[in-house]
Protein backbone atom coordinates (compact mmCIF):
# COMPACT_ATOMS: atom_id res chain seq x y z
CA UNK A 1 0.00 0.00 0.00
CA UNK A 2 0.96 3.34 -0.81
CA UNK A 3 2.09 5.62 2.23
CA UNK A 4 0.93 8.25 2.36
CA UNK A 5 -2.66 6.35 1.08
CA UNK A 6 -2.84 6.78 -3.10
CA UNK A 7 -6.87 8.82 -2.38
CA UNK A 8 -7.06 10.71 0.57
CA UNK A 9 -3.22 10.61 1.72
CA UNK A 10 -3.53 9.28 4.98
CA UNK A 11 0.31 8.56 6.60
CA UNK A 12 0.60 5.58 7.31
CA UNK A 13 3.40 3.67 9.59
CA UNK A 14 6.55 2.83 8.28
CA UNK A 15 8.80 -0.50 8.58
CA UNK A 16 10.98 1.30 10.76
CA UNK A 17 9.06 2.78 13.43
CA UNK A 18 9.35 1.57 16.69
CA UNK A 19 6.26 -0.04 18.51
CA UNK A 20 6.55 3.36 21.39
CA UNK A 21 5.84 5.31 18.48
CA UNK A 22 2.42 3.37 17.50
CA UNK A 23 0.06 5.85 19.48
CA UNK A 24 1.86 8.64 17.92
CA UNK A 25 1.31 6.69 14.37
CA UNK A 26 -2.34 6.06 15.12
CA UNK A 27 -3.29 10.37 16.37
CA UNK A 28 -1.17 10.98 13.02
CA UNK A 29 -3.47 8.63 10.90
CA UNK A 30 -6.51 8.26 12.77
CA UNK A 31 -7.39 12.38 12.70
CA UNK A 32 -7.19 12.85 8.59
CA UNK A 33 -9.18 10.01 8.15
CA UNK A 34 -11.91 11.26 10.68
CA UNK A 35 -11.36 14.48 8.85
CA UNK A 36 -11.80 13.28 5.53
CA UNK A 37 -14.90 11.13 6.42
CA UNK A 38 -16.63 14.14 7.76
CA UNK A 39 -15.86 16.02 4.12
CA UNK A 40 -17.47 13.10 2.68
CA UNK A 41 -20.51 12.84 5.34
CA UNK A 42 -21.34 16.55 6.00
CA UNK A 43 -25.00 16.13 6.98
CA UNK A 44 -26.27 17.11 9.75
CA UNK A 45 -29.90 16.98 10.18
CA UNK A 46 -32.43 14.41 9.22
CA UNK A 47 -33.33 14.64 5.14
CA UNK A 48 -29.66 16.31 4.66
CA UNK A 49 -27.85 15.39 1.45
CA UNK A 50 -24.54 15.52 0.41
CA UNK A 51 -23.28 16.30 -3.17
CA UNK A 52 -19.80 16.68 -5.09
CA UNK A 53 -18.19 19.96 -4.68
CA UNK A 54 -15.50 21.78 -6.35
CA UNK A 55 -13.30 20.62 -4.02
CA UNK A 56 -11.79 16.83 -4.65
CA UNK A 57 -13.10 14.59 -1.65
CA UNK A 58 -15.06 17.43 -0.05
CA UNK A 59 -18.87 17.45 -0.24
CA UNK A 60 -21.40 20.21 0.11
CA UNK A 61 -24.03 19.51 2.70
CA UNK A 62 -27.78 20.38 1.27
CA UNK A 63 -30.28 20.75 3.80
CA UNK A 64 -33.59 19.00 3.34
CA UNK A 65 -36.11 20.91 1.67
CA UNK A 66 -39.70 22.31 2.60
CA UNK A 67 -42.89 19.95 2.42
CA UNK A 68 -43.71 19.47 -1.95
CA UNK A 69 -40.20 21.37 -3.04
CA UNK A 70 -38.50 19.20 -5.62
CA UNK A 71 -34.47 18.50 -6.26
CA UNK A 72 -33.53 20.72 -9.27
CA UNK A 73 -30.42 22.42 -10.49
CA UNK A 74 -29.29 25.81 -9.99
CA UNK A 75 -25.74 27.28 -10.90
CA UNK A 76 -24.57 23.93 -11.94
CA UNK A 77 -25.73 22.41 -8.41
CA UNK A 78 -28.67 20.99 -6.90
CA UNK A 79 -30.79 22.81 -5.40
CA UNK A 80 -34.57 22.33 -3.39
CA UNK A 81 -37.32 24.69 -5.38
CA UNK A 82 -40.95 25.12 -5.20
CA UNK A 83 -41.92 23.44 -8.66
CA UNK A 84 -44.00 25.81 -10.72
CA UNK A 85 -47.29 26.26 -11.08
CA UNK A 86 -49.15 25.24 -14.46
CA UNK A 87 -52.09 24.03 -15.84
CA UNK A 88 -54.24 23.85 -12.59
CA UNK A 89 -57.31 25.25 -12.10
CA UNK A 90 -57.53 27.79 -9.03
CA UNK A 91 -61.37 28.61 -6.98
CA UNK A 92 -61.90 32.17 -7.24
CA UNK A 93 -65.23 32.74 -5.79
CA UNK A 94 -67.32 30.11 -5.19
CA UNK A 95 -71.45 30.40 -3.72
CA UNK A 96 -75.04 30.44 -3.57
CA UNK A 97 -77.09 31.92 -5.95
CA UNK A 98 -79.00 34.41 -4.29
CA UNK A 99 -80.03 37.13 -6.29
CA UNK A 100 -80.61 38.41 -10.05
CA UNK A 101 -78.27 39.50 -10.75
CA UNK A 102 -75.74 37.29 -9.46
CA UNK A 103 -72.33 39.65 -9.83
CA UNK A 104 -68.54 38.08 -9.47
CA UNK A 105 -66.91 41.30 -9.12
CA UNK A 106 -62.53 42.18 -9.27
CA UNK A 107 -61.72 39.05 -10.76
CA UNK A 108 -57.96 38.27 -11.23
CA UNK A 109 -56.10 39.14 -14.22
CA UNK A 110 -53.07 36.39 -13.52
CA UNK A 111 -54.82 33.91 -15.54
CA UNK A 112 -55.23 32.16 -18.93
CA UNK A 113 -59.12 31.56 -18.65
CA UNK A 114 -61.92 31.92 -16.35
CA UNK A 115 -64.66 28.63 -16.32
CA UNK A 116 -67.51 29.49 -14.47
CA UNK A 117 -69.50 26.36 -13.58
CA UNK A 118 -73.09 26.97 -12.65
CA UNK A 119 -74.83 24.05 -11.16
CA UNK A 120 -78.36 22.77 -10.01
CA UNK A 121 -80.14 26.32 -11.27
CA UNK A 122 -83.93 27.50 -12.83
CA UNK A 123 -84.16 30.96 -14.63
CA UNK A 124 -87.97 29.89 -14.24
CA UNK A 125 -90.56 29.71 -16.60
CA UNK A 126 -90.32 33.39 -18.57
CA UNK A 127 -86.73 33.56 -18.82
CA UNK A 128 -83.36 32.16 -20.01
CA UNK A 129 -80.00 32.17 -18.45
CA UNK A 130 -77.43 35.28 -19.19
CA UNK A 131 -74.33 36.21 -18.81
CA UNK A 132 -73.18 40.00 -18.93
CA UNK A 133 -69.45 41.39 -18.73
CA UNK A 134 -68.12 44.44 -17.14
CA UNK A 135 -71.61 45.49 -16.35
CA UNK A 136 -71.65 46.70 -20.01
CA UNK A 137 -75.07 47.02 -21.09
CA UNK A 138 -74.16 48.12 -24.82
CA UNK A 139 -74.84 46.49 -27.35
CA UNK A 140 -71.96 44.18 -28.11
CA UNK A 141 -72.72 40.49 -26.98
CA UNK A 142 -73.18 38.27 -30.22
CA UNK A 143 -74.44 35.11 -29.38
CA UNK A 144 -75.10 32.13 -31.40
CA UNK A 145 -77.01 28.89 -30.04
CA UNK A 146 -77.43 25.64 -31.11
CA UNK A 147 -80.09 23.33 -29.44
CA UNK A 148 -80.96 20.06 -28.68
CA UNK A 149 -84.30 18.77 -27.29
CA UNK A 150 -84.95 15.88 -26.13
CA UNK A 151 -84.27 13.85 -29.72
CA UNK A 152 -85.36 16.69 -31.43
CA UNK A 153 -82.80 19.06 -32.74
CA UNK A 154 -83.76 22.60 -32.66
CA UNK A 155 -82.43 25.32 -35.27
CA UNK A 156 -79.81 27.99 -34.55
CA UNK A 157 -80.83 30.79 -32.81
CA UNK A 158 -78.46 34.06 -33.83
CA UNK A 159 -78.93 36.91 -31.53
CA UNK A 160 -76.89 40.41 -31.14
CA UNK A 161 -77.45 42.59 -28.28
CA UNK A 162 -76.90 44.24 -24.56
CA UNK A 163 -76.96 41.27 -23.14
CA UNK A 164 -75.44 37.53 -23.86
CA UNK A 165 -78.09 34.18 -23.53
CA UNK A 166 -76.05 31.55 -22.17
CA UNK A 167 -78.73 28.66 -22.84
CA UNK A 168 -81.60 27.71 -24.81
CA UNK A 169 -85.39 28.79 -23.74
CA UNK A 170 -85.47 27.04 -20.44
CA UNK A 171 -89.64 27.46 -19.15
CA UNK A 172 -89.01 24.61 -16.71
CA UNK A 173 -88.88 25.79 -12.84
CA UNK A 174 -86.88 22.66 -11.62
CA UNK A 175 -83.37 23.11 -10.56
CA UNK A 176 -81.82 20.82 -12.74
CA UNK A 177 -80.06 22.48 -15.08
CA UNK A 178 -76.40 23.40 -15.31
CA UNK A 179 -73.85 25.54 -17.60
CA UNK A 180 -70.25 26.06 -18.09
CA UNK A 181 -69.46 29.39 -19.28
CA UNK A 182 -64.60 29.35 -21.04
CA UNK A 183 -63.44 32.44 -21.33
CA UNK A 184 -60.02 32.40 -22.45
CA UNK A 185 -57.96 35.31 -22.99
CA UNK A 186 -60.37 36.95 -20.98
CA UNK A 187 -57.36 39.88 -20.21
CA UNK A 188 -56.66 40.34 -23.49
CA UNK A 189 -56.94 44.44 -24.77
CA UNK A 190 -59.21 42.60 -27.69
CA UNK A 191 -62.10 41.72 -28.59
CA UNK A 192 -63.38 37.98 -26.82
CA UNK A 193 -64.68 34.92 -27.72
CA UNK A 194 -66.63 32.82 -24.75
CA UNK A 195 -68.40 29.28 -25.17
CA UNK A 196 -71.10 27.87 -22.96
CA UNK A 197 -72.43 24.56 -23.17
CA UNK A 198 -75.24 23.50 -21.27
CA UNK A 199 -77.84 20.61 -19.87
CA UNK A 200 -81.41 21.00 -19.03
CA UNK A 201 -83.95 19.29 -17.37
CA UNK A 202 -87.77 20.89 -18.00
CA UNK A 203 -89.72 19.44 -15.88
CA UNK A 204 -87.87 16.75 -13.37
CA UNK A 205 -85.51 14.59 -15.73
CA UNK A 206 -88.61 13.92 -18.30
CA UNK A 207 -87.34 16.25 -20.38
CA UNK A 208 -83.96 17.33 -21.85
CA UNK A 209 -82.09 19.87 -24.22
CA UNK A 210 -78.40 20.57 -24.32
CA UNK A 211 -77.21 24.17 -25.73
CA UNK A 212 -73.64 25.05 -27.47
CA UNK A 213 -73.53 28.49 -27.45
CA UNK A 214 -71.12 30.73 -28.60
CA UNK A 215 -70.44 34.78 -27.25
CA UNK A 216 -68.76 36.96 -29.32
CA UNK A 217 -68.24 40.17 -27.39
CA UNK A 218 -66.83 43.34 -28.54
CA UNK A 219 -64.67 44.76 -26.21
CA UNK A 220 -61.64 45.64 -25.71
CA UNK A 221 -61.40 46.19 -21.89
CA UNK A 222 -60.32 43.19 -19.44
CA UNK A 223 -63.02 41.30 -17.84
CA UNK A 224 -62.99 41.81 -14.77
CA UNK A 225 -66.61 41.12 -13.91
CA UNK A 226 -69.23 38.64 -14.77
CA UNK A 227 -73.23 38.69 -14.05
CA UNK A 228 -75.31 35.77 -14.17
CA UNK A 229 -78.36 36.78 -14.56
CA UNK A 230 -82.01 35.40 -14.32
CA UNK A 231 -80.48 32.16 -12.44
CA UNK A 232 -83.13 32.04 -9.46
CA UNK A 233 -81.25 29.25 -7.68
CA UNK A 234 -78.47 27.06 -7.45
CA UNK A 235 -74.72 27.42 -7.07
CA UNK A 236 -71.40 28.99 -8.89
CA UNK A 237 -67.67 28.36 -9.09
CA UNK A 238 -65.37 30.64 -10.99
CA UNK A 239 -62.07 28.71 -11.72
CA UNK A 240 -58.93 30.73 -13.02
CA UNK A 241 -57.08 28.69 -15.21
CA UNK A 242 -53.01 29.38 -15.73
CA UNK B 1 -85.62 43.75 -6.13
CA UNK B 2 -82.23 42.43 -4.46
CA UNK B 3 -78.83 41.84 -6.63
CA UNK B 4 -75.97 40.11 -4.86
CA UNK B 5 -71.62 40.77 -5.76
CA UNK B 6 -69.03 38.37 -4.63
CA UNK B 7 -65.75 40.65 -4.86
CA UNK B 8 -63.56 37.50 -6.01
CA UNK B 9 -61.05 39.46 -4.53
CA UNK B 10 -61.84 39.80 -0.91
CA UNK B 11 -64.17 36.80 -1.23
CA UNK B 12 -67.14 39.60 0.32
CA UNK B 13 -70.56 39.10 -0.29
CA UNK B 14 -72.91 41.97 -0.54
CA UNK B 15 -76.47 41.65 -0.95
CA UNK B 16 -78.24 44.56 -1.38
CA UNK B 17 -81.41 46.63 -3.19
CA UNK B 18 -81.28 46.95 -6.64
CA UNK B 19 -80.87 51.17 -7.10
CA UNK B 20 -82.99 52.80 -9.61
CA UNK B 21 -80.83 52.50 -12.39
CA UNK B 22 -79.99 48.86 -12.11
CA UNK B 23 -84.20 48.56 -11.93
CA UNK B 24 -84.44 50.05 -14.98
CA UNK B 25 -81.72 47.94 -16.71
CA UNK B 26 -83.35 45.11 -15.53
CA UNK B 27 -86.80 45.86 -17.39
CA UNK B 28 -84.16 46.28 -20.51
CA UNK B 29 -82.77 42.77 -19.98
CA UNK B 30 -86.44 41.17 -19.72
CA UNK B 31 -87.68 43.35 -22.67
CA UNK B 32 -84.72 41.56 -24.49
CA UNK B 33 -85.04 38.09 -23.33
CA UNK B 34 -89.03 38.12 -23.82
CA UNK B 35 -88.00 38.73 -27.59
CA UNK B 36 -85.49 36.33 -27.73
CA UNK B 37 -87.99 33.86 -26.20
CA UNK B 38 -90.61 34.58 -28.54
CA UNK B 39 -88.55 34.25 -31.73
CA UNK B 40 -87.32 30.90 -30.01
CA UNK B 41 -90.86 30.01 -30.17
CA UNK B 42 -92.02 31.31 -33.26
CA UNK B 43 -89.08 29.93 -34.80
CA UNK B 44 -90.19 26.35 -33.74
CA UNK B 45 -93.83 26.95 -33.96
CA UNK B 46 -93.23 28.06 -37.82
CA UNK B 47 -90.79 25.44 -38.60
CA UNK B 48 -93.51 22.56 -37.77
CA UNK B 49 -96.51 24.59 -39.68
CA UNK B 50 -94.01 24.17 -42.26
CA UNK B 51 -93.47 20.72 -41.75
CA UNK B 52 -97.04 19.77 -42.05
CA UNK B 53 -97.49 21.88 -45.15
CA UNK B 54 -95.26 19.37 -46.95
CA UNK B 55 -96.76 16.68 -44.94
CA UNK B 56 -93.37 15.34 -44.35
CA UNK B 57 -91.37 14.49 -40.98
CA UNK B 58 -88.71 16.32 -39.41
CA UNK B 59 -86.14 13.59 -40.64
CA UNK B 60 -87.45 13.57 -44.19
CA UNK B 61 -86.98 17.00 -44.16
CA UNK B 62 -83.23 16.76 -43.26
CA UNK B 63 -82.70 14.00 -45.66
CA UNK B 64 -83.86 16.43 -48.22
CA UNK B 65 -81.53 19.04 -46.87
CA UNK B 66 -78.23 16.35 -46.86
Amino acid sequence: MANPTTNYGWPMPTATDLVTDLPADFAAFGQPVDTSLKALNPETTLGDIAYRSATANTNTRLGIGSTSQVLTVSGGVPVWATPAGGGGMTLLASGSITASPQTISSISQDYKELVLYCIDFTSGSANSTAVRFNSDSGNNYYTVQVAQNNTTFTSGISTAGTIATVIAPDRGTVAENHFVLRIPNYTASAYKVASAISFITNDGNTTFGTTNTTIGYKSTTAISDIQIIYNTSGSYQLYGVK
Amino acid sequence: MKIAIHNATTGEIIEREATKDEIAQAAKDQALVEAYLEAADKRATEKAALLAKLGITEDEAKLLLS
